[in-house]
């Protein structure tokens, strides 16, 4: 895209969607391990 | 009168029909033996409910009409500025609202400032707490709430084609009568209504602009404009060095998980509710609200020539879309400030009504039809005044107010809300911190040029400071006295 603030918009987006889904899928195997 | 003012007559009209359809709806959550229907919902909110309220009241109109036009001037920095909002929304709910809701509902808290004084241990100390901890809310978040009504004002007038303290009444009246009836679970639902229609307008406006033009061409363009638009230097408007805009991620963080109008939310959520589907819900509608500053990009490459950067989110509607579109956007941009101003409006009516009361006098009725009407009346009450103090306003420096008022706050709030939820401090190192933090916040922002996020910042280091430094100093004169 050849601008570092556009690159770093969309990486940042990846990150926060992938804590957002990973934390989704951590906790949920985890409350059905516990069950 | 033309066609599409009369088409946006037509939409207001049916739209708050349905908002104050939705306040007597939810206005079954409301009981008059206990307080926590009125101003925590019943603690019955669900994890999407839950969400579109916190993401919501976080996107104010600055994310609609402020920020495009920062973008159009500075360029991409503020997409990524901006942005920093969604993410930090997501790690408040993720990683820190469990803990607060989990001790709230344990204290009982109904209210922010209710959660400082019983989490300090209650009693006297815990009253004047409270106390205090209500009037810093009720003097900011009043500002706060006086600069989103006039400009939710200035842009129904333009809307609707009315004067502008008309057009003010009409906005804040409905707001009035849906939380006067439904508390904040009236909030809470129309605030899901209104952020389905400020992501449903954002996608519009991302469809209109990505269908329109060609990716690398606007890039292209906008570098023979000024290289600096994509790739910029500094991180100006937020400071001299590149890293400078990632400050604005500690601070939204905060915004989200210290501010008494957001972190309210925390303690309405069901007890049971999965923090980790709300922080789904978080981080697709912040994702998609964070888009809008792209506008600015948009307009700079492609639109007309602006005299002031502001205009850059009206003149896009009026240049790029239908008006009936524009017109339908415009609801929706309306939307955002009406959802940030509700959720003031029921916490100040909540610190006057609620805390006050109880912590000036230890007696007060507590969970009784005559809270519930004191409760209602300081809705309508303070409503009006909040419209009254617009109407004496300066006609200019909407976005410094509501810096003024929510920075300030954050950085009074952060040692007695935040930091208490994970090491207790005393009550006069809470109040310390509480009066640190306003000082210097408040002081900084108001006498010198400092940025809009570090001045709040350095308030809420100063106030953390104190925060622990008295704890521990009064807590050990405490202890010799015991001993």
């Amino acid at each position: 895209m050849n601008s570092w603030v556009l690159e770093l918009f969309l990486w940042l987006n990846g990150v926060m969607f992938a804590i957002a889904f990973g934390t989704y899928l951590k906790r949920s195997l985890m409350n059905d391990s516990e069950q | 009168m033309d066609f599409y003012t009369t088409l946006n007559w037509g939409l207001l009209i049916v739209t708050f029909a349905v908002m104050i359809g939705i306040g007597v709806w939810s206005g079954k959550t409301v009981s008059d033996s206990d307080e926590g229907g009125f101003l925590l919902a019943g603690r019955t909110l669900g994890p999407f409910v839950g969400a579109a309220t916190i993401v919501a009241t976080g996107f104010s109109g600055w994310g609609f009409m402020g920020s495009p036009g920062v973008a159009y001037e500075f360029g991409a920095i503020e997409v990524l500025g901006n942005f920093f909002f969604a993410p930090a929304m997501m790690v408040a709910v993720l990683y820190f609202a469990s803990f607060m809701q989990k001790r709230a509902l344990t204290m009982g808290s109904n209210t922010i400032p209710e959660y400082i004084g019983q989490i300090h241990g209650g009693g006297s100390g815990g009253r004047l707490l409270q106390g205090v901890s209500a009037v810093i809310t009720i003097v900011l978040l009043m500002v706060f709430m006086v600069s989103q009504i006039k400009a939710v004002g200035l842009l129904g007038a333009s809307w609707l084609d009315i004067e502008m303290t008309t057009s003010a009444w009409i906005m804040i009246s409905v707001i009035i009568i849906y939380t006067m009836w439904g508390g904040l679970a009236a909030v809470a639902w129309t605030d899901t209504v209104m952020v389905c229609g400020m992501a449903l307008g954002a996608i519009v406006i991302m469809v209109q602009m990505f269908t329109s033009v060609d990716v690398g061409e606007w890039v292209a363009k906008l570098n023979e404009i000024n290289p600096s638009l994509l790739n910029p230097e500094t991180a100006a408007p937020y400071g001299d060095s590149k890293g400078s805009v990632f400050l604005v991620f500690p601070y939204a963080f905060l915004f989200a998980a210290v501010l008494p109008y957001m972190a309210v939310r925390f303690l309405a959520f069901r007890p049971k509710v999965k923090m980790h589907t709300v922080g789904i819900y978080v981080a697709i509608l912040g994702g998609i609200l964070s888009l809008i500053p792209l506008v600015g990009l948009y307009m700079r490459a492609y639109g007309p020539e602006l005299a002031q950067a502001d205009a850059a989110m009206p003149m896009y509607l009026q240049t790029f879309l239908h008006p009936a579109l524009e017109g339908l956007i415009t609801l929706f941009i309306i939307f955002a400030m009406q959802s940030t101003a509700n959720s003031m409006l029921q916490t100040v009516s909540a610190a006057t009504s609620h805390d006050l009361r109880l912590a000036l006098n230890k007696n007060a009725d507590h969970d009784s039809p005559h809270a519930l009407v004191v409760n209602r009346v300081a809705v309508v009450a303070l409503g009006l005044l909040s419209l009254f103090m617009m109407m004496y306003a300066p006609p200019f420096m909407l976005s410094w107010l509501g810096i003024l008022g929510s920075g300030t706050l954050l950085a009074a709030m952060i040692g007695p809300v935040f930091i208490s939820t994970f090491w207790q401090g005393t009550v006069p190192g809470a109040l310390t911190a509480m009066i640190v933090g306003f000082f210097t916040s408040g002081g900084l922002l108001l006498t010198t040029d400092i940025g809009w996020v570090e001045g709040p910042l350095i308030g809420c280091l100063a106030s953390s400071v104190c925060y622990f430094v008295v704890s521990m100093a009064t807590r050990r004169n405490a202890e010799a006295r015991r001993a």
